[in-house]
């Protein structure tokens, strides 16, 4: 072999070398036979830490098999498992597909990233796809959109909490579960279920506080297989709600009545919501008595009013005495407020002596007698003795 | 000297002698008309020291005044009263064919006022004894004042106080009317009809309120 037939050799060993290199162009073999037709992605974005699965779909769109040796997913950024079970393949008949899933795991940070799809088939050929993966670690977004101005222990209200997905693919099992820290609900889960894209969801709860610890609520979702929750605290701050029923009292009159007092005045509701069930009754020191230990009032509506009255005993000495008005809110609450009330009367009688009010003392009834029959025998006397 | 004991049982011997001529000593009829005062002051100051109790605490600064108004109010009236008495008795007794100076009248007026003075002492010791068992407050409205005092007068023991009086002005009428017959000179029946007419009158004056 001349020096000539030497180089010559090796350019049609070169030129031979180049016909695999051609193949390598995406989604065609040498043969043209082959090529990536479909690529599924789920979660369709991954978070961090998030496991999912990247399937490639391969068909053969000529007209003889082709023998694939293995398949591969090489990734430099993510974590990538499942394809030691694509080590033989086998071959792939004309106008059919093979379906290749990897599981990969995202830990990197937000970006795309592209995998490297290969796949080694036995002519010494191979098949190369990029596959774009993006991570992105923004959660679903939880807001208050309803809160009560004021807590107020022991009363229910309402708390409204919405969840929207800022993500590009969709979460599902979207659940809002309340934290048992400090108060009571009515409901101890809310499922929303799936969120798609940029879209929100609400649920109402109904709480009741007994501390002045923030009410805390927590959103279970998942992205693929992964679980994500998420939690958001509403500050709790009792207070005086600005829109309550609030009773005044006016008009007040107190009058004795033999042993015991009559109160006699009007009840308004100055508040802008119903006052339900008002009772007016008087607290200690005095001692309801009948016939009005206690007055139903009723349901008063804002800027409504009634009146009432009732009796009660108070020892002599006594000075002051409370004025209690009991009402509820609609949702049973029970509020009370007290009105101190001086004692300023005339006279009450101990009821350890014959007083005013009392009945007629016997010794004043003999008194009379007598001086009536002293009377009469004077005046008879000097009438006989003339 | 008076004798009293004829004076309460037996008017009928007392008068004779007792009022002499148009102008008969006044100094007994006097004594008697001023103990009745006294005694009808300290009622009055009793009663007072009640009412005072009631008012508020602005006003009770006031309270020793009012209650000395209320004292020589009472002593005064019991003077004004026996000339009074005096003058309706001497007027329905001219009515009736009296003859006599009305000092005559007076005195008979002022002796007669004796029973009474026994008749407050009574009465002001049922008060008394009422107005210490009851629990006094003061009020803040003055209006109510009134409408309370009103209230604690219209009790059944405070009732008792007036009707033991009347019972001993019924006495002083009787001695009245044997009184009227010596000064007036008058037929017992002018001298019953010269008293009975205001006496009744303030009797009925007396009980119809504590009957209604």
């Amino acid at each position: 072999m001349t020096y000539n037939n030497l180089i010559a050799a090796l350019v049609i060993m070169l030129a031979l070398c180049a016909v695999p290199s051609m193949a390598a162009d995406p989604s065609t073999t040498v043969e043209g036979q082959l090529g990536v037709t479909d690529v599924a992605i789920d979660p369709g974005v991954f978070m961090y830490g998030d496991s999912g699965t990247v399937k490639v779909t391969v068909t053969n769109t000529g007209t003889t098999s082709v023998a694939i040796a293995r398949a591969k997913l090489y990734s430099n950024e993510l974590d990538v498992m499942g394809d030691e079970n694509y080590g033989s393949v086998g071959s792939i008949g004309p106008g059919n597909s093979l379906q290749f899933t990897f599981t990969v795991t995202a830990d990197a940070a937000d970006g795309i990233y592209y995998p490297l799809f290969y796949l080694d088939l036995r002519d010494a050929s191979s098949l190369r796809y990029r596959v774009p993966v993006k991570v992105e670690n923004t959660g679903l977004s939880v807001s208050v959109t309803d809160r009560p101005d004021a807590f107020t222990s022991g009363k229910k209200e309402d708390i409204t909490i919405m969840v929207g997905n800022p993500r590009e693919n969709t979460v599902n099992g979207v659940v809002i579960t309340p934290a048992m820290n400090g108060y009571e609900t009515t409901e101890t889960s809310h499922f929303i279920g799936t969120l798609e894209a940029d879209q929100a969801a609400e649920a109402t709860f109904a709480v009741t506080p007994y501390v002045e610890t923030p009410m805390e609520f927590t959103v279970h979702y998942r992205n693929g297989m992964n679980d994500h929750e998420v939690t958001i605290a509403v500050p709790v701050i009792f207070g005086t709600d600005r829109k309550q029923a609030e009773t005044v009292l006016n008009n007040i009159a107190v009058t004795p009545e033999g042993d015991h007092y009559i109160v006699t005045g009007d009840v308004t509701n100055a508040g802008l919501e119903d006052a339900k069930s008002v009772v007016v009754t008087t607290g200690a020191p005095a001692v309801p008595v009948d016939p009005y230990r206690s007055y139903v009032v009723g349901a008063l509506e804002p800027d409504d009013f009634a009146s009432f009255e009732v009796t009660f005993y108070a020892e002599p000495e006594t000075e002051d005495i409370q004025l209690v008005t009991n009402y509820k809110d609609k949702d049973g609450n029970l509020y009370s407020s007290q009105l101190t009330l001086p004692l300023e009367s005339a006279a009450v009688s101990d009821k350890k002596s014959p007083v005013a009010g009392d009945d007629l003392p016997i010794v004043w009834i003999v008194v009379v007698l007598i001086c009536a029959a002293v009377v009469a025998g004077v005046i008879y006397y000097s009438w006989k003795k003339k | 000297m008076m004798n009293i004991t004829d004076l309460l049982l037996r008017p009928a011997a007392f008068f004779p002698g007792r009022i002499e001529g148009d102008k008969p000593d006044l100094k007994m009829p006097l004594v008697i008309v001023l103990l009745y005062g006294i005694v009808s002051a300290l009622s009055a100051a009793n009663v007072s020291s009640v009412t005072m109790a009631m008012m508020p605490a602005e006003i009770a600064g006031m309270g020793t005044m009012i209650i000395g108004i209320g004292v020589v109010s009472a002593f005064i009236g019991a003077l004004i009263y026996w000339v009074i008495i005096a003058a309706v008795f001497h007027g329905i007794s001219a009515l009736r064919g009296g003859k006599g100076d009305f000092q005559r009248t007076l005195a008979v007026a002022g002796y007669g006022a004796l029973p009474m003075i026994f008749g407050s002492i009574l009465s002001g010791i049922i008060i008394y004894f009422t107005l210490s068992d009851v629990t006094i407050r003061p009020i803040s409205d003055p209006m109510q004042v009134s409408a309370a005092v009103t209230e604690l007068m219209s009790t059944p023991s405070m009732q008792i106080a007036g009707v033991v009086s009347l019972l001993f002005v019924l006495w002083s009428a009787n001695i009245w009317v044997f009184g009227m017959q010596e000064a007036r000179n008058l037929s017992g029946k002018d001298a019953l009809i010269t008293v009975g007419i205001p006496v009744l009158i303030y009797c009925l004056m007396t009980i119809l309120p504590l009957i209604w």
